[in-house]
């Protein structure tokens, strides 16, 4: 085991900063973790809405609970890869908000339904990979 | 050759990932062809799968690091055990 904190300690020194930084990563954190969850779980809600009035109110959960989740990880240091997952969910997610609340345009089942599906398929990569930070 | 034939071929390709990126975006063009999609409708939901792309790279560079993290205070907890 010595043996092995000595080459460990002789692999750091000869990296150097570098490889420090790849080993400085934010840790598990629960609302974190909480907030994805949501996510997936407001997109799954929400696609059984489509074709119903009530297809507008679940995509202003949808945005609100993405932008929180944005928000929340970047608060957070050396998360940049949270940061950016939770950013390019939130572009995806700004497109159906923009159609349904802003530009409230006549949307069609198709593409409410792929838009949903592919907002719960990205939620669920990035619940399942918070969900293995580290503790 | 034709955008929906290399699609198509991406579809079988053994790249997990890959194939199933472009599973989304061959039945958007399927469903753009029916007429199911408006235009504007099936421009965004394929610019979307850039975005997913960009999740799924920085989900698999998340994985990675935190293995090696983990491996890191594995190796530092049987050092103290020992030490």
């Amino acid at each position: 085991m010595k043996k092995l904190l000595v080459l460990f300690a002789m692999v750091m020194s000869m990296a150097g900063c570098a490889t420090l930084d790849y080993f400085d990563m934010a840790r598990f954190d629960n609302n974190e973790y909480l907030l994805a969850v949501n996510v997936r779980t407001q997109a799954n809600l929400g696609a059984r809405k489509c074709g119903t009035p009530e297809v507008n109110h679940e995509v202003s959960m949808l945005w609100a609970d993405t932008l929180k989740l944005k928000n929340y990880a970047e608060s957070i240091e050396h998360n940049e890869e949270t940061i950016t997952m939770s950013s390019e969910l939130l572009e995806i997610v700004r497109g159906l908000d923009q159609r349904y609340n802003i530009d409230k345009k006549e949307v069609s089942m198709s593409y409410c339904t792929s838009k949903f599906g592919l907002i719960e398929k990205n939620a669920t990569i990035i619940t399942n990979v918070i969900g293995k930070k580290v503790r | 050759m034709d955008a929906m034939k290399e699609l198509q071929e991406w579809v079988g390709n053994n790249h997990t990932e890959l194939a199933d990126w472009a599973k989304e975006a061959e039945a958007y063009t399927n469903d753009f062809k029916s007429g199911a999609l408006s235009e504007d409708e099936y421009k965004e939901l394929m610019g979307d799968l850039k975005h997913s792309k960009a999740i799924s790279d920085a989900a698999d560079d998340l994985a990675v690091r935190s293995k090696a993290n983990e491996m890191l205070d594995n190796i530092i907890i049987a050092a103290g055990c020992v030490l």
